[in-house]
């Protein structure tokens, strides 16, 4: 634990009011940066129901629960399960929500890779698994953390999403 | 090709917009709110939370009341469209001098003393005056008069609460917290003749 997340623990332990700001500023790039890679189109939304419901259960907390919070899993395991509602949401509903301006500003310029389309092709668990690793860049322990998953399936479901994503892009590197 | 494909998604990693911090705090009930609401002496802010209104200020920008506002209030505040119904009184109050209902303000940040004055200070129709003494003896504190003038200085909310219908009991206006001159433009602007000031209060 880094004395960054300490103070922060500290601080929120004594007063959940006066540190939920500061958790806000140190966290919402991380939540933002995962949501943007899943829900491209609610991220915004979404990251702001994520610390919503956190201070929700901050408050209703013990201190000593507050002071030992490991404050980044927890909140991107509230982020990426919003992430999952959404799409399984989007599944039982599909096309409702009509084109609207970010959808048209969507396409890539030519020449340019189009990786909200690229991720999008592969399975939820392994897209969340390779953005908090290489975009967001987390260690394995701690995205298994956010996953409940075992470390060695996480790890294997990177290896196999990389490789899906080279393919895709290359696709004469499967022959070569 | 791999290291490759691995930098590509570092750079992938978008900052949280600004907005967030200010939403999430204005939605758990951490930050005020506030409008823009063009008075007689030009744009003030006003601002609110849970226990009502908690601000009104004059400011150059929204990015200076928001200063000004964590400044007093120690919270951030955030600008919205429209204020909540039950408080559209207070537009009235701004625009037009309208009487304010003091339930309507949060009163938190004032002594009860001060308070007191206030309520009674939000019950003077546009168009009159009272001096401090009239005040002090109105809240039944007659020699509390200078702790009326402090008490009118801390007003929270000033033209929403017209703490510039309270004047010097010789019929010059006195001091008001967004300058004297905005006080005589306020005070003309409602129709009390600034010049037969002194000898109404003699009289």
């Amino acid at each position: 634990m880094t004395d960054e997340q300490d103070q922060l623990g500290v601080a929120l332990a004594r007063d959940v009011d006066r540190a939920f700001p500061d958790l806000v500023r140190t966290h919402q790039d991380a939540v933002y940066a995962t949501l943007r890679r899943l829900t491209p189109d609610v991220a915004e939304d979404l990251t702001q129901e994520t610390f919503v419901r956190a201070y929700r259960a901050l408050r209703e907390w013990p201190p000593a629960r507050r002071r030992d919070l490991r404050a980044r899993p927890w909140l991107l395991t509230i982020a990426t399960n919003l992430a999952r509602n959404d799409a399984r949401r989007r599944t039982r509903r599909p096309a409702t929500r009509p084109l609207d301006e970010h959808d048209a500003a969507v396409p890539a310029a030519p020449g340019r890779t189009d990786w909200d389309a690229l991720l999008g092709t592969l399975e939820l668990h392994v897209r969340t698994a390779i953005v908090l690793r290489h975009v967001v860049g987390l260690p394995i322990a701690e995205i298994a953390e956010v996953l409940h998953r075992p470390a060695g399936t996480v790890k294997s479901d990177i290896h196999r999403g990389l490789a899906r994503l080279r393919t895709a892009l290359d696709p004469e590197e499967v022959v070569a | 090709m791999t290291i490759e494909i691995e930098q590509a998604l570092a750079t992938l990693s978008d900052r949280a917009p600004a907005s967030i911090l200010p939403e999430v705090l204005r939605r758990v009930g951490l930050a005020d709110e506030f409008v823009r609401v063009d008075s007689p002496v030009g744009a003030v802010f006003l601002a609110w939370g849970e226990r009502g209104l908690t601000m009104c200020h004059l400011a150059s920008d929204a990015d200076a009341f928001a200063a000004a506002a964590h400044e007093r209030l120690g919270r951030d505040v955030v600008e919205v469209e429209s204020l909540p119904g039950r408080l559209a009184p207070a537009i009235a109050a701004i625009e037009r001098g309208e009487p304010i209902d003091p339930d309507l303000v949060d009163w938190s940040s004032v002594s009860p003393f001060q308070r007191d004055v206030l309520r009674l200070t939000a019950s003077i129709p546009a168009g009159e005056v009272l001096t401090y003494g009239q005040v002090a003896e109105r809240i039944g504190r007659p020699r509390a008069v200078r702790a009326v003038g402090t008490a009118l200085a801390r007003n929270p909310v000033p033209v929403v609460v017209p703490c510039h219908r309270v004047v010097r009991s010789d019929g010059t206006i006195g001091q008001y917290a967004f300058g004297t001159e905005r006080k005589r433009a306020l005070l003309t602007h409602e129709g009390v003749d600034l010049e037969q000031l002194p000898r109404r209060l003699a009289g």
